[in-house]
């Protein structure tokens, strides 16, 4: 019974991602066009030389459709949702039926989730049999399971980092600001554009210590085996650390918020 | 004239009073933008410590491109990008009614409803990175800056024909949002010399989907190396694309049926 209203959920949020198709289409186009930029930038890059920061010109472009797959399946679509429920009063409904909420908007992101992967996984491997770029797959069985790992903590580390931000509508109308400036400190420091290596020391030493790395960058390292054992054990110490911490945050500002909530109508 | 510009001045204020209404909001959209420019910048910068050309372009030069397309990009969301965004809300809401009860040209209204104010703050450190690959160049002729500018607005143009197309697809279909993200994004991939693509995506970009023109071409010119009948195409292209736009979005407008407001 109770796996059976969130499986509802799932099923209708599966519909809801299609339900439009040319608009679902031009959001698969936005994802083609934005890997197909980032193949060139660094086919053009590495040209000549055959190493650079740590890279060879097959590893990265590893680096670059591996992490479009890893991009399709922590970064879920984030819409207003939560802002809205909150700014409308619609979110009385949830508190008064027996659905957790928390529990129900990561299902309905789950199906989109889904979606895109299984389309990235597509549009991935025509992308392969056309281009026929060199790549340096994973080969070893420890590598994948710990890559596996890290991306559950990934998933989760997004949602609830996500969540929160969704969460700050209690306070800030819609609470835009700062879940835009979120968004982009995750789309740009989380490794899905450029290896953060790339970038100078202290630049990389400061935004290797925040939450965003753990979304790509360190599930990619781990992929391509470029972590002894000394780093794998700090990375996953540090991950994990990030998703507690961002759990308990959520928590936190989840039971502030519900009691400063007031629903106007409805 | 005077009347459009008074009703453009009523509504810039009036969007200015609503956004700085919420203060930190406004503060934080601000950083954000400014977050993703400068991490952008900073990842090119990064890679000239590396490599010493990118598709045969110098560093000032690659960061020409990035200048470029950041003060095209700023002029189109801040005049006019947000308001054409809105019209899918408008249209479903049928708050479109209102604009055509008004003895004022909807388009304009619905393209210039919203000013970008934060947009228009962050044109202030664009500029500062456009002076700044400026002084990179050394006896910059006058002539090609004046060139120069001519193609930046033309680009602007292209980019408003382009908006106003998009806009009219939501008197056929009520869900846009990808086909404004869609220009958004191929908009992004002219932050780097469109000569990374290779030549058929280089041919599309031009010709079909005239990224390159908007961003690309002013770069070119300003480096003394576009041909001057790329020159003349550009010209050509934002007066074709501007009135084929406005003529779909008056035969668009036929389609619109009022969702009751």
């Amino acid at each position: 019974m109770w796996l059976k209203k969130y499986l509802t959920v799932y099923k209708l949020s599966w519909q809801n991602v299609l339900q439009y198709r040319l608009d679902f289409l031009m959001g698969r186009v936005r994802n083609i066009i934005l890997l197909l930029t980032l193949y060139f930038l660094w086919t053009t890059v590495f040209k000549r030389p055959s190493e650079l920061f740590g890279f060879t010109k097959p590893q990265i472009i590893t680096y670059v459709l591996v992490g479009n797959f890893f991009y399709s399946l922590i970064f879920a679509h984030s819409d207003n949702d939560i802002a809205d429920a909150v700014a409308s009063g619609r979110l009385s409904a949830f508190l008064t039926r027996p659905i957790n909420y928390l529990f129900y908007w990561f299902v309905r992101r789950l199906a989109s989730r889904l979606m895109f992967l299984l389309m990235t996984i597509l549009e991935t491997s025509v992308f392969i049999l056309l281009v026929k770029p060199e790549l340096q797959l994973l080969t070893q069985p420890p590598a994948v399971f710990f890559c596996l790992f890290s991306l559950t903590l990934a998933i989760f580390l997004f949602t609830f980092l996500d969540f929160t931000s969704g969460i700050l509508s209690f306070w800030m109308v819609w609470a835009y600001g700062p879940r835009f400036v979120l968004r982009m400190l995750m789309d740009f420091t989380s490794g899905r554009m450029f290896p953060l290596n790339l970038l100078p020391h202290a630049a990389f030493t400061f935004l290797n210590a925040l939450p965003f790395s753990f979304l790509i960058f360190f599930p990619l390292n781990l992929f391509q085996g470029r972590l002894d054992a000394g780093g794998i054990i700090r990375g996953f110490g540090a991950q994990i650390f990030w998703v507690i911490l961002s759990f308990l945050l959520m928590k936190f500002l989840w039971q502030r918020g519900l009691r400063r909530y007031e629903a106007v109508g409805g | 004239m005077n009347k459009y510009l008074k009703v453009y001045k009523i509504l810039a204020l009036n969007n200015f009073a609503a956004l700085v209404g919420s203060r930190l909001d406004f503060w934080l959209l601000i950083t954000g933008k400014l977050i993703r420019m400068g991490l952008v910048l900073l990842m090119i910068t990064s890679i000239f410590n590396f490599v010493p050309t990118i598709a045969g372009y110098s560093r000032a030069q690659t960061l020409l491109f990035f200048a470029t397309f950041n003060i095209v990009d700023i002029l189109a969301q801040a005049l006019f990008f947000r308001g054409f965004w809105f019209t899918q809300q408008w249209v479903r809401e049928g708050e479109f009614d209102h604009f055509l009860k008004y003895p004022i040209n909807p388009l304009f209204l619905n393209a210039f409803k919203i000013t970008d104010w934060m947009d228009i703050l962050t044109l202030i450190p664009a500029a500062g990175i456009l002076v700044y690959t400026f002084s990179l160049f050394e006896g910059l002729h006058w002539w090609f800056l004046f060139l120069y500018s001519l193609l930046v607005l033309n680009g602007v143009l292209i980019a408003f024909a382009i908006n106003v197309f998009i806009a009219s697809l939501n008197f056929y279909t009520p869900e846009t949002e990808n086909a404004f993200l869609l220009y958004r994004d191929l908009m992004y991939t002219a932050r780097f010399p469109t000569e990374i693509f290779g030549e058929p995506l280089r041919l599309l970009f031009t010709f079909a989907l005239p990224i390159a023109v908007i961003v690309a071409f002013p770069a070119k010119a300003l480096l003394g190396i576009l041909d001057w009948k790329l020159v003349w195409y550009a010209f050509a292209l934002s007066s074709f694309l501007v009135f084929a736009s406005i003529k779909f979005w008056n035969t668009s407008l036929k389609h619109y049926s009022s969702a009751s407001s």
